[in-house]
């Protein structure tokens, strides 16, 4: 099983489990990436294309006020909490592997 | 009126001034130990950052450009929220990882190269002086409207408290007074907002007034000269000129055309006449109010590519700013500034919430906001509208002083980088030099704010967030993350994204643009630029692969790796900047009299705590120097 020494050493092993606990950090950055940018550019193409969204109020309000004014912000904090939540996981699965807590020697 | 307002900005100046000058003290019992040891608590710390991100154009700009353009302006507050989150996403904990205090610092570090250092700085210089004029010019109406001066009083005024402030040793980096600057701000604008809300009185006060007739007999007065169009005819009371004829109070039927009016006009109109369109906004009369579309900068033209431009800039500028990134540096580790950095998203989403409250309002209940040219006083001055009397005047005073704290904190932040970076990167000077250096920077920003009147705060800050998002976004992305970045792909990718992005927004800023798409991607240039300068380091790097540096796989792991592990797995700490091995020299008891000025009076055990707890370069002013250290031996060899 690689692990800490593999890393210390720059084996081959060691580069090969780097480079997978890279890639998945950076997956896991652009998905919530995608997800944010992708809410964000939709609403400019839903309003051009349906105008009667822009028209639309919800409570007397615009639906525009509610959606840039207030709505956005909840979404950006949720994506923001579940990506720190998923990085500390990686992290703590990635430290698990490479440098497991002590089994005792009668186990 | 207006006696509440100078009192409560020169409150919070005086305040800023006798923190920057005295409050070492203060920062000796509580900051410069925390720094010290790097445990500034997260919410301290985002609170930091807020204060030090909301701006000028946060603070007044918003407001000011969703009045006169509509809905669509909310994007610029939905973007610079969004900008944290990207930075969240993509540089925040590797980039604490990596261990640099500034942009420069880690072009060098991360690729090894002077050249590299020299593009990136001239890229500080330019986005911190393009952010800097935008606080100027809001310093220059604030003071236009509370004391009624010229727009250069409040520019110059600003220029010298900040530059000799700095140049003075204060403001720099101290948490604590950027933490009350973020309070102080959300209390002078949230309050405000839902006072007024609360007296406009009626659950409707938020919806639009698609009518777009007056509702109450209401007067309009013109600050300045101003065109406009009427869509009935109206029967309207005129006192000054208007269509080049003197009126004194003479009730006139304007017809369904385009009108001028001169300063100081005032046009009385009555109940259910409809209310004039403003051509010095020509986009607010093409799109309706309610528009989610943004139009600032293009002249009307394409408002969809021109809110995808705007969106672009905004959410990837913020990782480019250059006064955010040493105040990563406090987190313990990276897993903090993770945390640190949500904090940032939950309070700037607070902040925003209530620009947008306060400029629907406005859009509402006074009309005459939006007929003047300039509307990004509109902040200031609705509470006294809204709200006569004692109880306007004492909320007006608030906002001006909340608006002053905001000048006041982004541009010290700002300066420090500039004339760090003229100091430290440019000129490689000490103390003296940076001081000098402050002065300079300073004095440039209030010679260029003076010219740029016209153009509105949320366009100019938008305008410095789209260079930092073609030059350094690119930059940072490919360097934390792509370990095939080369030095020559990354300066290539520096100067053309960059140049692209600054030569677009100066042929809009002296009107070269014109109509159509041309107006569109010259003014939102963050819609090519930014893929633009992303290509180019991608294909530039890929075609010099010789030049990647040997190590980057052990760079870039542990840039990504949690601290514990990194600290098994490698011996020697991650540091761009090793300190060479110590000698242990001879410590004098006392600083040497020429040259290094105890900047920080602390005691002699807290000062080798400082000095060996921080990396050799911050802000480019050596620490050693501030705290009155002589050089460290191995500098000068």
């Amino acid at each position: 099983m690689p692990g800490l020494g593999d890393l210390r050493e720059d084996t081959k092993h060691g580069r090969l489990l780097g480079e997978s606990y890279l890639r998945a950090q950076l997956g896991l950055s652009l998905m919530c990436l995608t997800l944010a940018l992708l809410l964000a550019a939709s609403y400019p193409v839903l309003a051009a294309l349906v105008p009667a969204v822009r028209r639309a109020s919800v409570a007397g309000l615009p639906v525009t006020l509610i959606v840039l004014g207030f709505a956005f912000y909840p979404v950006l904090l949720g994506i923001g909490w579940f990506y720190n939540r998923q990085a500390r996981h990686l992290e703590a699965r990635f430290t698990e592997l490479v440098d497991p807590p002590n089994v005792p020697p009668d186990a | 009126m207006p006696d509440a307002a100078i009192g409560a900005i020169a409150f919070v100046t005086l305040l800023t001034i006798m923190v920057g000058a005295r409050g070492i003290r203060v920062a000796r019992t509580t900051d410069d130990f925390m720094v010290a040891a790097r445990q500034v608590p997260p919410a301290l710390n985002a609170a930091a950052i807020s204060g030090e991100y909301l701006s000028a154009a946060s603070f007044l700009g918003i407001a000011g450009l969703v009045v006169a353009q509509g809905l669509g302006g909310l994007w610029y507050s939905v973007g610079y929220t969004a900008g944290y989150l990207v930075l969240l996403l993509l540089v925040a904990a590797p980039l604490r990882r990596f261990g640099a205090y500034t942009i420069p610092d880690f072009a060098a570090g991360r690729l090894g190269s002077a050249g590299l250092r020299q593009a990136a700085t001239a890229l500080v210089l330019v986005i911190g002086w393009f952010y800097l004029l935008p606080q100027m010019k809001g310093a220059g109406i604030t003071l236009q409207w509370v004391l009624g001066t010229p727009y250069w009083v409040g520019v110059v005024t600003l220029g010298v408290v900040v530059s000799c402030n700095i140049a003075m040793g204060g403001m720099k980096g101290i948490t604590i007074v950027q933490c009350f600057q973020y309070w102080l701000k959300l209390c002078a604008i949230g309050i405000p907002a839902l006072v007024l809300l609360f007296a406009a009185g009626h659950s409707r006060a938020l919806a639009p007034d698609r009518s777009q007739v007056f509702t109450s007999a209401t007067t309009v007065s013109l600050p300045q000269a101003t065109s406009f169009t009427l869509r009935r005819p109206a029967e309207v009371t005129v006192t000054g000129l208007l269509d080049q004829r003197q009126y004194r109070g003479q009730r006139t039927v304007l017809c369904a055309c385009r009108h001028s009016a001169g300063a100081g006009t005032r046009l009385g109109f009555g109940a259910g006449a409809p209310v004039p369109v403003s051509l010095a906004m020509a986009p607010s009369s093409v799109s309706p109010w309610d528009s989610p579309f943004l139009t600032s900068g293009t002249n009307g033209a394409h408002p969809v590519a021109a809110t995808y431009g705007v969106i672009i800039a905004t959410f990837f500028g913020a990782i480019g700013l250059p006064h955010i990134l040493v105040r990563f540096y406090t987190n313990p580790d990276g897993e903090a500034a993770r945390r640190t950095t949500l904090i940032v998203v939950a309070l700037l989403s607070a902040f925003y919430l209530f620009p947008a409250i306060l400029a629907v309002l406005a859009r509402l209940h006074a009309p005459a906001l939006y007929l003047s040219a300039d509307s990004d006083d509109v902040v200031l001055a609705l509470p006294s509208l809204l709200l006569p009397g004692p109880p306007g005047s004492l909320l007006a005073a608030l906002v001006a002083a909340g608006a002053f704290a905001a000048f006041l904190s982004t541009s010290s932040g700002l300066l420090v980088s500039v004339a760090g970076a003229l100091s430290h990167d440019l000129l490689d000077g000490g103390v003296a030099a940076f001081r000098w250096c402050a002065v300079l920077a300073g004095a440039v920003g209030v010679a260029v704010a003076l010219l740029i009147e016209r153009f509105s705060l949320a366009l100019l800050v938008g305008w410095a967030f789209a260079i930092a998002a073609s030059s350094f976004c690119p930059l940072m992305v490919l360097g934390i993350w792509w370990r095939r970045l080369t030095r020559v792909g990354a300066a290539t990718g520096l100067v053309v994204g960059g140049g692209c992005c600054l030569a677009a927004i100066l042929a809009t800023m002296f009107g070269a643009a014109g109509g159509g798409w041309g107006a569109v991607l010259l003014g939102q240039p963050a819609i090519w630029t930014v893929p633009l300068a992303f290509t180019v380091m991608v294909v530039v790097s890929l075609l010099t692969q010789r030049t990647v540096p040997s190590n980057v796989g052990q760079v870039m792991l542990r840039m990504h790796l949690p601290e514990a592990l990194s600290r098994q797995a490698y011996r020697v700490p991650l540091n761009p900047f090793p300190a060479p091995p110590r000698p242990a020299p001879p410590r004098p008891t006392r600083a040497p009299k020429s040259g290094y000025m105890p900047i920080f009076p602390v005691g002699r055990r807290a000062r080798r705590i400082i000095a060996d707890s921080y990396p050799p370069r911050f802000g480019g002013v050596t620490v050693r120097n501030l705290l009155g250290l002589p050089p460290e031996p191995w500098a000068s060899a």
